[in-house]
């Protein structure tokens, strides 16, 4: 069983041509990750790499948030509103960085509980529960205006006497 | 003062003695720490799935078969419609009275009588 705790995905100019077969090797459904960039790649590279995962994740519905997320780790101010992305290491959530070690009996009991709850999850197609709460909020935000034209005019009508 | 101090705090000595050594309990606080360190991330784990589970497996999905906005907009769009055409008629009007007022203002900072 595997321990929900972060996996380093490091790409060098030796993965570099496979590098959506490494994505699709990250299993998302089960823990969450992080890619790191070899030193030696240029500005554009990693850019052109950043884009291509970014296409990859987002052709095939791979879910990189919910439940576990996946985080590109580079300096760059590279952003396209699909991606996790953060500087360096240390910038990562905390909670999933807990030491590894093999889990005794009670743990193992609790491994078994997420891991069923995993499976539920993953029947559940969450990219489109995503976009469906995106919606929503534009919905609620265009309610939140017409109520505030309401009261406005509510107010006006009745201080003129209306 | 210092000698002074220890010569005040020997009569204590003896019953420093009886007790033994201070025992180190930060060493030990921190192995139980990092014992104790997984299984608590996997109990907050399970709760945060089952929160996930909860939320995108029952409440979203029934907020999206009952949902009540498009509904509540379509009300609100007509309210504001009729609010507005009353207001639109009531401003037309000759004796309405924001023109009452206005005239009031008008006079006032022209300094007509």
């Amino acid at each position: 069983m595997e321990l929900p705790l972060f996996r380093h995905v490091s790409v060098t100019r030796t993965n570099q041509s496979t590098l959506v077969s490494l994505v699709d090797s990250i299993n998302l459904n089960s823990y969450p990750a992080y890619i790191t960039f070899d030193s030696n790649f240029d500005e554009s590279e990693i850019v052109e790499m950043s884009h291509s995962i970014a296409n990859h994740l987002s052709k095939n519905g791979t879910r990189y948030k919910l439940p576990f997320p996946l985080y590109l780790i580079t300096n760059l101010a590279y952003d396209n509103h699909l991606l996790l992305i953060e500087k360096s290491t240390s910038s990562l959530p905390k909670y999933f960085k807990v030491s590894r070690r093999n889990p005794n009996q009670r743990e193992l009991q609790i491994l078994k509980r997420i891991n069923i709850l995993r499976e539920q999850i993953e029947a559940i197609p969450v990219n489109k529960i995503l976009e469906a709460i995106k919606t929503r909020s534009k919905n609620n935000r265009l309610l939140k205006e017409q109520s505030k034209r309401l009261d406005f005019y509510e107010t006006i009508t009745q201080k003129l006497g209306l | 003062m210092g000698n002074d101090k220890n010569t005040k705090l020997g009569a204590f000595k003896d019953i420093e003695n009886l007790y033994g050594p201070p025992i180190n309990k930060g060493h030990d606080n921190l192995a139980r720490q990092s014992e104790f360190s997984l299984y608590n991330f996997l109990e907050r784990e399970e709760s945060r799935l089952r929160k996930i589970e909860l939320f995108c497996g029952h409440k979203v999905k029934t907020l999206e078969d009952f949902d009540q906005t498009p509904t509540i907009l379509e009300n609100q769009k007509r309210m504001l419609e009729a609010f507005e055409n009353s207001l639109i008629d009531n401003m037309l009007n000759q004796n309405a009275n924001i023109h009452q007022h206005l005239k009031h203002i008008f006079n006032k900072t022209m300094k007509l009588k």
